[in-house]
């Protein structure tokens, strides 16, 4: 039988980990994704978004149902993502899937492609994702610790600029342009031209939370 | 009238929908009527555009949550199990009676206090240590330590060395003179005898000092000797040739 969230809540509170670890299982994605971006390597991800899932349950006592779950959880998360210093250094962590991604395109330009078993053209699909991961994954490295954090909590999170800046205790003015910034070096990065830009946008961009 | 570099400040913001509706309807005009505006904000949203799909792309295969979330699971059970241990500690420490807890009590004394606190005591040890040193007696070294015992310490020995208190007695002895004719045999006698009594008397005082200095010889009537005492033998003539 399904326990709603407040159950689980109340249970977690008395310190029942199987309830936090079932409440855990809502948002842990969305969670190691924002890691995933912010530190940019899938171990340290994995570590960093699990650090956060412990404070939290160490905190839960705290909790007075005052903001949604997932809001409190976050704060906790954008304190602990303050606080870690494992970001790495530029291009540090996509080096064998960009070999395989250049691998496949040697072939696609010689022609094989069309020869391709479906599982080989699913399996450079793959590449090409994760070529894309990397790609922005790198972007982002290029960015200040404080321009990826806001870039991921407008553009993933969705948040205002007045919740970021009340998260993350500076003016809102700061935020706008660190998000400004941002978003123009993240262009610049990843290679993306004004004058030819031949991609049809699918803005004004809002993200549902 | 249409500024380019305004429109341009805020095409991030249109692109959020962050404006209000009626600054968001003329911004998208201007992005519509300008063609620099226009690809600038077309480049802008295929950023935005390529980080979404980035994102989509970066969750790992279905296959990898479980182990996640099963390591995820191990690590709150411990941090449950050392939340139990607490709690069990902190209800033990509150039904503990009041000396053991006052015994037990920890405050938390923030570092820059303690660190003054550990310099003051370091401070009034060495000041007592030194006041110390300066009443103590003078250190005898006795040797110096050897360049080849590196960098141990020097030893220090005190050694008490008694002090012989000599005493020179200074004794004037009168012989008689050997060729003195006048007295015949009886001085001659008398001479020898004489003589044999201040030899013994010499040797005697030669082997106990200052016993010969507290018995005073008949010869010695008003000698003094002072700090040191020095014997001299004379051998001349009598004191009657003079």
């Amino acid at each position: 039988m399904e326990q709603s969230e407040s159950e689980l809540i109340g249970r977690a509170q008395s310190g029942d980990a199987e309830a936090f670890s079932t409440l855990a299982r809502a948002y842990e994605r969305r969670l190691y994704v924002l890691a995933l971006h912010h530190v940019r390597d899938r171990a340290d991800a994995e570590d960093l978004s699990q650090e956060v899932w412990l404070k939290a349950f160490r905190a839960i006592k705290s909790f007075r149902g005052e903001s949604s779950f997932y809001t409190w959880l976050r704060q906790i998360m954008i304190n602990t993502f303050l606080n870690e210093r494992r970001a790495l250094p530029y291009g540090g962590a996509q080096v064998v899937e960009l070999d395989a991604w250049e691998a496949s395109r040697r072939d696609a330009s010689h022609g094989n492609n069309a020869s391709l078993p479906v599982r080989s053209r699913g399996l450079e699909e793959t590449v090409e994702r994760q070529f894309l991961v990397a790609r922005v994954l790198d972007a982002l490295g290029e960015l200040t610790a404080q321009q990826r954090l806001i870039f991921l909590l407008k553009h993933q999170e969705g948040m205002t600029y007045e919740e970021i800046a009340d998260s993350l205790g500076c003016s809102t003015g700061t935020t706008k342009k660190a998000l400004f910034r941002a978003v123009l070096k993240l262009r610049e990065q990843l290679g993306v031209e004004v004058e030819a830009a031949r991609y049809e946008p699918t803005r004004p961009f809002r993200k549902s939370c | 009238m249409h500024d380019c570099r305004h429109t341009q400040d805020n095409l991030v913001e249109l692109l959020f929908d962050e404006p209000g509706s009626a600054t968001r309807s003329r911004l998208l005009a201007e992005v519509e009527a300008c063609a620099l505006c226009g690809a600038q904000y077309r480049s802008l949203a295929e950023t935005l555009d390529l980080c979404e799909a980035a994102s989509a792309a970066s969750l790992p295969r279905e296959s990898y949550w479980p182990q996640y979330h099963a390591a995820l699971s191990r690590r709150l059970h411990a941090a449950a199990g050392e939340r139990q241990t607490n709690d069990a500690r902190a209800q033990r420490r509150q039904s503990a009676p009041f000396w053991k807890r006052l015994l037990t009590t920890s405050i938390r004394v923030p570092a820059p206090v303690a660190a003054a606190a550990a310099l003051l005591l370091v401070a009034l040890s060495m000041f007592a240590l030194s006041l110390a040193a300066r009443s103590a007696p003078e250190p005898v070294v006795l040797a110096a330590p050897n360049a080849s015992q590196g960098a141990s310490a020097p030893q220090i020995k005190f050694i008490e060395v008694p002090v012989v208190q000599e005493k020179i007695i200074t004794q004037t002895l009168y012989v008689p003179h050997r060729n003195s004719r006048n007295d015949g045999g009886d001085a001659t006698a008398s001479r020898r005898a004489l003589t044999r009594e201040n030899l013994a008397g010499v040797s005697r005082q030669n082997a106990r000092a200052p016993e010969a200095e507290a018995t005073p010889r008949a010869n010695l009537s008003g000698f003094k000797p002072a700090g040191e005492v020095n014997l001299r033998i004379i051998k001349g003539s009598d004191a009657r040739e003079h």
